[in-house]
This record gives structure tokens, C-alpha cells and sequence, in this order.
């Protein structure tokens, strides 16, 4: 028999078998639900953040026509005076988002866990409660996403035993292997044959899902070359589970025993092996309370003001040298403004913030690192966060905009002080070059 | 039947592959137990010590002025129930640490599902996890199986030219898988009890049972109409087939789907509108011709005629404090009016998902395990209520030391002293009674009771087919 005959003598199979063909029908409508979701939050997301910038745009406006105006601010807030660089800084609604990449149409991954917008100002730090992730239905986000690298990852081992029921089982409980082996001499290549065409059909059916949706959403335009790894990475997956498939069926055991043990080893590694590492890792590292965290936002921000100015303005020097350059640099401590005090302390509480943010991110980074080393032995979660990471959908890729942020508080404290020392005054021209710090 | 069952568990006891398994599913079942107690302990004692330290720092704070104390405010850790142990819920995805503070309330953060990637999604293997998706499995397998090879050695034949009546059979084999998943129940809730019995009150140990008559009730379920299905079809792989189809449809499938359908039908807002609205709403209140104001106005004449002076300057108490306790009533008004709208949502949602599960009493009992394990929405809902009624009592305490205290208007120099923030209350939190519990469970206990109800009814309309 060629390969052809094998593809015929499948197919003729599958539309003769009810089961196979609900099964098909049932991936079917949770592939394209899954790629539907996908497409809608992504949507959600960049309309929302659309509109979040057009209200910093507006924002960013006012403080303009204060400027050209000549005026400070707003006349029921006289304590606002746009032409200093702290109020300037804050009224140019510094902001930084994490836009959803295309991919994620396939992958939402952990998306709805995190914030993706935020305004910063002299005081953000990568936790505060406007970071906070949109307001969803927590049994639903327990429950997990229905994306499609879910669909792929847990329900289409599942169709694989489906359509491969009747495979060396049918044949062993009808007693017609002998017939086969007397044909063809052995039975593998009937196994192998008929196994590459149901593969062949499922790869073809993957591709053609993928690039159809591909290609309505645009995600083939904008993100190529990660869906074609994608892609690649799930035709892997599949034709892995394909190979596993032919081992057990070498083992002649029956249909029944066959889909069984099939079941057993899909709820082992989808189940068993990922539920247990999770134990095992929330038992090591549990659920961070953040303490560490608050004391440093209240405790140790308190110890900072109560530090005596020269001490504190030493070690803003030392971490920002450019300060020595600047007008103020030489001028003695008793001089200092009160605002311009503000403004050490503000910078080196930033600073501070930084300092701890790196110590929680590296904590969370042990945890990251226990999950990863489990890949091994816990395959499905490492393609699946693998995917997540391709589709700039896993904590990492959140966790870099955390730090994004971090490192904007800083750059915005470290450019209010070097103006300050500077004395300058902030006009239009200035503002705009504010307005523009984060693009960088 | 006695006989049928008894017969039953002989040949299960001979079969040592099988009294194998029954072994390693219980040394799972007692290790899932027990480390799932055991980071609840670690979670509660984690919780205890920080709520102890926010609160020293409360304790130790210097004499301050009020309303700098409203600001900076206090922190409150969920409190992790007894029954977490058994069923996580939604514990992993809502965060544990909540900022209370004047003039606004926040939201939870620092949920465990954002502090790594992701690890499982199907959640962690806890009691409730094998005892949904696993041993629903293995009853599938066993009972299937059983009635298979009664059929296939046609041994179902003598019995019943031996005067045997094929429902008792049926009855019999059901029964028999049915007791054997419930002693994997028993081992687990007994591990749940006594590893905890420090914690032990009579609402857990309710709590536990009505647990264990809720999953008994899903295993007769799955027992009886895998026993149908294989006693009535002809081809016993469909049968396995077609209830595989089903642990799947309802383990992995529709619960998802349901709940993301749900979401789509009823939607809540984005976090921007919903600020938005909360925004517009108290920037209309501090409009000159919107009655907040006139509110305001109001209280402002209303101290100045009880104590029968003509300005704020001359009252001998303090009108700042009167005044941010009149904001933050409006404040509480608005918060009232938005997050009623987003509860009715959420409600709907559930709602939703409840009556959904209609076809699928998998998603029944994993809310109704959810919700007697105290890890359910409804149960974050009132932590979140509960614990911003103590941020209204705690801030209006504040308010009120600043406004009768002992200062003057305008005087934000004024401090309360040690003694006074001391004497604050601290937040205690105590979940919905068990009876509240079932004013939001009533659906999932009536698809499961229907169903059982339907598995019984299925079993006595079989009948013996060649």
C-alpha cells in the first residue's frame, strides 16, 4: 500500500466513525471559540489603551495651554506650577504600556493576570494597585484561559486518541493482525501508515486552522516569523504524540486497554505531573505577601526622611555623578530650597524602591527557576510557557515591563533633579522634551 | 445485592495490579492531603505574622495628626480558610493583600498566579483535583470494566437463569465501585480533619461533610451512567468511548467554556471605565448644582447653628474632620452604586455558569466544593465587603478623633496621640455561616440531586439486551 491508499482507507474511516467526527467537530468549535477569544481580548486591550492614552493626551494638552498661557496651573490648585520640573514632569502624564502582540490571538497566556497601562510619576513603583490586573471573574480566570495554545497543548492529545482508537487495537480485537502480517510481511508498516495519514490530516487541518485565523486577524502581517515557530513548535508536538502513540500500539493491548492507557498518560502529563510541581512550588515559594514590599513603601520611606539631608544627598550623588555638574552641585547644604530637598529625598526613595523591586523579582525569579527545571519531566508546561513567551504573554515578558517602569520612576526622578540643580524653568520646548522621555 | 457486591470486592481483592493502584491512589490521595494542609498552615502563619507586624506599626506610629494616619492607612491579608487545603478555588488568582486607606478603596493584589509562570491548567494537585477529574476516571474504568467482562464471559446469563434480576446486578456492581470511591473520599476528608484539628469547629466539620455527600452524589452519577451505557450498548468500546467523551466535556471542556460564555454575555467593565464612572460620579458631587454639595453646605450651617457660631474658625471643634468624613461618605456612595453594579455582573456570570452546568454535574460540584471549601467568588465578595465595612469604621474613627479630638479648624499640626491609635480595633474576619452558604448553592444541589435522581432511573430502565 502507498500512502495514498492509507490516506484513503483513513478518511474513509473517519467519515464512517460518528465519534471521530463529533470529536473533530468539538476541537473544531473549542479551536476557533479559543482563536476568537483571543482576537477579542486582544481588541479589549488595545481599545483600552487607546483610550487611556487619549486621556493623557488630554491631560498633556492642558499642561500645554498652561504653558503657553504663561500660567502655573490650574487657579483652584495654587500649589501646581507647570513651569517647575516636578509639576511639569507630572503634568506631561508619563505613561508606559504593554501593548498585546499579535500572537496573542493564540496564546493569551497569562495576560489577564497583569496590568498593561500605567501612568508613572516620581512615586510609581512596579506595585501599585493601578498596576492591578482588569476586573474579571476570578472563577473564571482560576478555571484558565481558553486560548488555542490550550486547545493544541491539552485537547488535542486528546483527539489524537480519539482518531487513533481503532489503530493496532481494532485490528488486535478483530484478529486481523495475522492477516496484515501475512500481506505485509510485518505489522509496523500498517500501523506506521495508518498512523502518518491520521497525522498527516491533523497537520493539515492545524496549518490550515492556524493560517486561516492567521490571516483574518493579521497576525501573519505583523508577527510572522513567531508564528511560524509557533506553528512549527505545535506540528512538533503533535507528530511527538504520534510517535508515543505507535509505541503503545506496538504493545498490543487491545483497543480498550489502548484508549485507557492513552488517557492515563494525557492525565499524568496534564494533570498529574503539572498539578504536583505547582503544589510543589507554592509549598517552596508560597503565595508572596508582599510585606517586604510595604515596609519599604512605609517603613523604610519614613527612615529616609528621617536621614540627615547631607547623608542622603550624598548617596543621591553617588548614584546619579552627573548631579556634580550641575549649578547647585557646590552649593552648601543650609542653601537648599525646601522643594529641592524634596526633590533628594523623592530621588533617593526611588532608588530605595528600585533596590527592593529587585530583591522581590529575584524571589519570584527562584520560584521561576524551580518551574523551569521540572520541564523535563513536565514537557506540556514548557511548550506551552515557551509559546507564552513567543506570544510576549507569560510572566516574563510582564515582569519586563515591571521593570520598564522601575527604571521610568528613576529616569523621571533623575531628570526632575539634574533640572532642579540646574534651575531651569520649564517652558514648551522643555516640555515637549519631557513628553518624550519614555519613547527612548 | 449483598452478594453481587461482596462478589465484587473479592475479585477486585484478587487481582493484584488492582490492589496495587488502590494503594498508590491512596498514599496520593494522603500526600495531596497533606501537603495541601501543609501550605495552608504555612499560609495562615505567613498571614498571622504579617497582619502582626502591620499591625505593631499601627500600634507604634508617633503622635500624629488623623487624617496623615488615614493616609497612611493599614494592610489586611485574606485569611486563608481551614478548607483550603482541599480546594484552592479561586485563592490562587486573587491575591491576598489589601491596602486600606482614606478617601478611596483599593483592590486585593499580589495574587499567587502573578508571581510566576504558569505551572498547571488544571491547578494544583489538591485533594480536589484527583477527587474531580481522577477517581471519576477510575470509576469509569472499573465499572466499565466489570460489566463488560460480564457481558463479554456471558456469566450475566447464569445469573440470571439462576433467578437473578439484571438492575439488582447492575445495583450491585455500582454500589460496589460507588463504596470504593467513597473510601477514597473518606481517606482524604479524615486527612482534611485530623490534620487540622487544631483549627476543627463544628461549621468545618459540616463544612467537610456535606463535601463528602456532594462528591458521593457525583460518583454515583458517573458510576450509574457509565453502568448504563456499557449494559446498553452493544459495542463496549463506544460505551467507554462516549463516557471518556463525557469526563472530558465536562472535566475539560464546558467548564471553560461556560465560563469564558458567561463572561462574553454578561461583561464587566475595563478597569478605565470603570474608574471613569466612579471618577465622573464624585466629580458630580462636588458640582455646585448637584446635592452633594448642597449636602455639604448643609453640614457646614447645620455645626454652625448647633454651636451657635457664625464661622468654622470660631467652633470649638475640628470642621476638617466633619468635612472628610461628609467626603467620605459620598465617597462610600459611589463606591456602593459601582461595585453593586459590577456584584450584580459577577452574580449574573455565576448565575450563568450554574445554570449551565445543567448538562454537566462536574461543574456543579466543583462550585459547590468551592463553595463549602470557603474559596469560592462569594466568599472573596464578602471578605472584600466585610473588609471595607472596617475601612469605614476605621477611617470614620480617624475623621472623628480629628473633628472632636481637641483641635480647631484648620489646625493640621493637631496630633492624636499612641494611646488613641492603639485603642483602634483591628480588622477579624469571619466567613458566611454555612446557611447563607446555601442561598448561592441551591443550584448546583439541585443538578446534582436531579442527576442522581436520573442515574437511578437510567439503572432501573436497563435491561438486559443479547
Amino acid at each position: 500500500m502507498n500512502l495514498f491508499n492509507y490516506l484513503k482507507w483513513e478518511w474513509i474511516n473517519f467519515i464512517r466513525s460518528p465519534y471521530k467526527i463529533i470529536a473533530v467537530v468539538l476541537f473544531l468549535i473549542a479551536a476557533g471559540f479559543s482563536i476568537y477569544n483571543g482576537y477579542a481580548l486582544r481588541n479589549k486591550q488595545l481599545d483600552t489603551i487607546s483610550k487611556v492614552k487619549a486621556i493623557y493626551k488630554k491631560q498633556l494638552d492642558e499642561a500645554k495651554a498652561y504653558l503657553k498661557a504663561n500660567k502655573k496651573g490650574p487657579e483652584d490648585s495654587p500649589w501646581i506650577d507647570v513651569q517647575t520640573p516636578y509639576w511639569a514632569m507630572y503634568s506631561s502624564a508619563q505613561h508606559l504600556t504593554k501593548a498585546p502582540s499579535p500572537m496573542m490571538v493564540f496564546a493569551v497566556g497569562q495576560a489577564e493576570q497583569f496590568g498593561f497601562y500605567k501612568r508613572i510619576n516620581a512615586w510609581s513603583t512596579a506595585y501599585d494597585g493601578d498596576l492591578a490586573a482588569e476586573i474579571s471573574n476570578p472563577e473564571r480566570i482560576a478555571l484558565g484561559a481558553l486560548d488555542f495554545t490550550f486547545v493544541v497543548l491539552f485537547l488535542l492529545p486528546i483527539l489524537l486518541i480519539v482518531l487513533c482508537f481503532t489503530v493496532g487495537g481494532y485490528e488486535q480485537d478483530k484478529q486481523v493482525s495475522k492477516l496484515i502480517k501475512i500481506q505485509l510481511g510485518v505489522q509496523s508498516p500498517w500501523i506506521f501508515g495508518r498512523i502518518i495519514s491520521i497525522g498527516i490530516y491533523v497537520s493539515g487541518f492545524l496549518i490550515a486552522l492556524i493560517l486561516i485565523s492567521a490571516l483574518f486577524s493579521g497576525v501573519i502581517a505583523e508577527a510572522g516569523n513567531s508564528l511560524f515557530q509557533f506553528s512549527a513548535i505545535i506540528l512538533l508536538y503533535t507528530w511527538i504524540w504520534l510517535l508515543g502513540i505507535i509505541g503503545l500500539i506496538h504493545l498490543q493491548m487491545g483497543q480498550t486497554a489502548q484508549a485507557m492507557t492513552l488517557t492515563l498518560i494525557w492525565v499524568i502529563f496534564a494533570m498529574v505531573i503539572p498539578g504536583a510541581v505547582h503544589q510543589a512550588a507554592s509549598l517552596i515559594y508560597p503565595n508572596n505577601l508582599m510585606v517586604e514590599f510595604l515596609d519599604a513603601k512605609r517603613e523604610d520611606t519614613e527612615d529616609i526622611y528621617d536621614t540627615d539631608f547631607p547623608i542622603v544627598r550624598n548617596r543621591v550623588i553617588q548614584n546619579y555623578p552627573e548631579l556634580k555638574e550641575t549649578k547647585l552641585a557646590t552649593v552648601p547644604d543650609s542653601v537648599f530650597a525646601q522643594n529641592l530637598k524634596s526633590s533628594i529625598y523623592r530621588t533617593e526613595i526611588a532608588y530605595h524602591m528600585k533596590e527592593v523591586s529587585e530583591k522581590i523579582e529575584n524571589s519570584f525569579g527562584e520560584k521561576n527557576s524551580f518551574i523551569t527545571s521540572s520541564y523535563w519531566f513536565n514537557p506540556i508546561i514548557g511548550i506551552q510557557n515557551y509559546l507564552f513567551g513567543l506570544a510576549e504573554t507569560d510572566y516574563i515578558a510582564y515582569q519586563n515591563y515591571r521593570k520598564k517602569i522601575q527604571s521610568a520612576n528613576l529616569e523621571i526622578c533623575k531628570t526632575i533633579i539634574l533640572d532642579e540643580w540646574n534651575e531651569v524653568k520649564v517652558d514648551l520646548e522643555k516640555f515637549t522634551v519631557y513628553e518624550k522621555l519614555l519613547e527612548k | 445485592m449483598k452478594a453481587i457486591i461482596w462478589n465484587e470486592w473479592i475479585l477486585l481483592r484478587r487481582n493484584p495490579w488492582f490492589i496495587g493502584l488502590i494503594i498508590v491512589l491512596i498514599l496520593i490521595v494522603g500526600l495531596t492531603s497533606y501537603f495541601g494542609v501543609a501550605e495552608t498552615k504555612k499560609l495562615i502563619a505567613m498571614e498571622a505574622e504579617a497582619s502582626a507586624e502591620i499591625r505593631s506599626q499601627w500600634d507604634n506610629q508617633e503622635a500624629g495628626n488623623p487624617h496623615n494616619a488615614a493616609h497612611y492607612g493599614t494592610y489586611l491579608f485574606k485569611p486563608s480558610s481551614a478548607l483550603t487545603g482541599f480546594d484552592e478555588g479561586v485563592n490562587g488568582v486573587v491575591g491576598k493583600t489589601l491596602y486600606l486607606e482614606g478617601h478611596r478603596q483599593n483592590e486585593i493584589q499580589y495574587s499567587e498566579a502573578s508571581q510566576s509562570l504558569q505551572i498547571s491548567r488544571f491547578g494544583k494537585l489538591r485533594p480536589a483535583l484527583l477527587l474531580q477529574l481522577i477517581i471519576p476516571l477510575l470509576l469509569i474504568f472499573l465499572v466499565f470494566a466489570s460489566i463488560r467482562t460480564e457481558r463479554e464471559s456471558d456469566r450475566v446469563r447464569i445469573l440470571l437463569v439462576q433467578g437473578g434480576d439484571f438492575r439488582q446486578i447492575l445495583f450491585g456492581k455500582i454500589i460496589a465501585y460507588w463504596l470504593l470511591s467513597v473510601l477514597f473520599l473518606l481517606v482524604t476528608l479524615s486527612l482534611q480533619l485530623i490534620l487540622q484539628s487544631e483549627k476543627l469547629t463544628t461549621e468545618v466539620i459540616l463544612r467537610t461533610c456535606l463535601i463528602g455527600v456532594g462528591y458521593a452524589a457525583f460518583y454515583w452519577i458517573i458510576s450509574s451512567c457509565t453502568a448504563y451505557l456499557t449494559a446498553n450498548l452493544r459495542q463496549a468500546g463506544t460505551a467507554l468511548s462516549l463516557m471518556l467523551a463525557c469526563w472530558i466535556v465536562w472535566g475539560v471542556f464546558l467548564p471553560k467554556i461556560s465560563g469564558t460564555l458567561g463572561e462574553q454575555l454578561y461583561q464587566l467593565p475595563t478597569r478605565q471605565a470603570f474608574a471613569d464612572g466612579m471618577r465622573a460620579d464624585r466629580a458630580s458631587s462636588l458640582d455646585g448644582h448637584n446635592p452633594e454639595e448642597e449636602k455639604l453646605a448643609a453640614l457646614k450651617d447645620s455645626v454652625l447653628r448647633k454651636y451657635q457660631v457664625e464661622t468654622v474658625e470660631e467652633l470649638p471643634i475640628n470642621f476638617d474632620g466633619l468635612l472628610m468624613q461628609a467626603d467620605e461618605e459620598v465617597g462610600n456612595v459611589v463606591w456602593d452604586k459601582h461595585f453593586g453594579d459590577l456584584n450584580k455582573v459577577l452574580r449574573k456570570q455565576k448565575t450563568f455558569t450554574q445554570v449551565s452546568s445543567i448538562p454537566n454535574p462536574l461543574q456543579s460540584l466543583q462550585s459547590l466544593s468551592m463553595g463549602l471549601s470557603g474559596t469560592d467568588y462569594f466568599h472573596h465578595a464578602d471578605f472584600m465587603l466585610k473588609a471595607e465595612q472596617y475601612r469605614r469604621q476605621f477611617i470614620k474613627s480617624l475623621n472623628e478623633k480629628h473633628a472632636y479630638g481637641g483641635s480647631k479648624t484648620g489646625d493640621w499640626e493637631w496630633a492624636a496621640d499612641q494611646e488613641f491609635y492603639r485603642s483602634l480595633e483591628d480588622f477579624s474576619y469571619s466567613a458566611i455561616p454555612l446557611n447563607q452558604v446555601f442561598n448561592i448553592l441551591w443550584t448546583d444541589v439541585m443538578i446534582l440531586f436531579g442527576w442522581v435522581i436520573g442515574g437511578f432511573l437510567l439503572i432501573n430502565s436497563s435491561k438486559f439486551r443479547i
